[in-house]
């Protein structure tokens, strides 16, 4: 199975340039999610694959230990 | 309105990945074998026997070997399960393929069911003929195909050692808040089956409460537990209004065991005395929450051990072992 993180080295593997801007890519060690309708930088405890989806671990604001769905981070 | 699929699987002897399974049971009082139930695929077949003198309790061959699901009282429609309940939530039946081994040599009769076999129902108070005319109807064209009910029979397609097979699959549209599965039984004596089962329905998309429960034991008496949310032998297709209040009905009544609820609004599925690892992948892919948030952790892993087990033998995958 592929890992659905990005490669942590920014190969340049994604052309043409004409596409749409591409989304920065979050800052290592982070990941960006997306949570009620926002994208929020989070850093993750760990990371998971369960079924078709990775999840990233992490201590939500309602202090429960939450998995949130890892979107490709651009 | 959107609407989910639930699927209910059973195997009692027969599965429905084997293609013509040998199943059967020997009945005859007079042979060696008395007792025992030969080629059982999955589960346990139905052995009727009410002479405790002379069989006592747990002599049988098949219940010694755990084969057999033993009964010491006869029935006239023995409820052997009941594959959905729902209160205050809308369910369309919509299939189902049902397939017995039974020491009756006629299991369907005229009016589609007679002895020695279950048969899936609506409940209450509707008898087997419900999806035909008249109950004499078709009574002398056994193996029969309805094309306006879509029901179609088939007696014998192949046969056993001991005993006759029979088919039926029907498909269509019925609402039907409640569904059991019931042995017709007509109070014989000495008498076995075995049966596999698929049975397809759809509901109203709605939260979920998913813990696997005995209808009998775990959820009927509990008025609480009805309030919040219906019952699925699934344990997984069991819709209630709103997601806090079947997280405060299982936290009051189930606080040891472990259980999900998935917020089909919020898209979370909460864990109490589970972690993420107990998740099966599919039920990830069934419910495909954006979030998992855990309630509790639990601290005996045994309880969500036990939790997944249920979950997968309940919501068999794969096509057979």
């Amino acid at each position: 199975m592929s890992n659905a993180n990005p490669p942590s080295h920014g190969a340049q593997a994604n052309p043409p340039a004409q596409a749409s801007p591409a989304p920065t890519p979050p800052p290592q060690g982070k990941i960006r999610i997306r949570k009620k309708r926002q994208w929020v930088l989070i850093t993750p405890k760990s990371t998971k694959q369960k079924g078709m989806f990775t999840y990233a671990e992490f201590t939500d604001d309602d202090g429960l230990d939450t998995w949130w769905i890892v979107p490709p981070q651009g | 309105m959107v609407f989910n699929t639930g699927i209910a699987q059973y195997y009692y002897g027969t599965a429905v990945y084997a293609i013509t399974p040998g199943t059967y049971c020997q009945n005859n009082t007079s042979a060696s074998d008395y007792g025992t139930c030969y080629n059982i695929v999955a589960g346990q077949a139905v052995f009727v026997q009410t002479d405790t003198t002379t069989y006592p309790t747990g002599s049988l061959p098949c219940e010694k070997n755990n084969t057999c699901i033993r009964y010491t009282t006869t029935a006239g429609l023995r409820t052997l399960s009941t594959v959905y309940s729902y209160s205050g939530k809308q369910a369309i039946l919509q299939y189902f393929w049902l397939r017995v081994h039974t020491s009756t040599t006629t299991p369907f009769g005229g009016n589609i069911s007679s002895v020695g076999s279950p048969f899936v129902r609506p409940d209450p108070g509707i008898n087997s003929y419900w999806f035909l005319p008249a109950q004499t109807y078709e009574q002398s064209s056994w193996p029969i195909y309805d094309p306006v009910t879509n029901l179609k029979a088939y007696q014998n397609p192949y046969t056993i050692s001991l005993g006759s097979v029979a088919i039926i699959r029907w498909q269509g549209t019925l609402f039907a808040p409640t569904v059991i599965l019931q042995g017709t039984e007509n109070n014989q004596n000495n008498i076995w089956y075995a049966y596999d089962s698929k049975i397809i329905w759809a509901y109203e998309s709605s939260p979920l409460a998913i813990i696997p429960l005995d209808f009998n034991n775990d959820y009927a008496p509990y008025r609480e537990l009805r309030n919040a949310f219906g019952y699925a032998v699934t344990g997984i297709d069991q819709p209630g209004w709103n997601a806090q209040d079947i997280i405060a009905a299982l936290q009051d009544i189930f606080p040891n065991r472990a259980w999900a609820v998935y917020d089909d609004v919020q898209k979370i599925l909460y864990l109490y005395n589970l972690t993420m690892d107990y998740v099966p992948d599919w039920l990830i892919n069934k419910l495909a929450p954006v979030g998992v948030k855990v309630l509790q952790s639990p601290s005996d892993s045994s309880t969500a051990q036990a939790w997944l087990n249920a979950l997968n033998s309940r919501n068999p995958q794969a096509g057979g072992p």
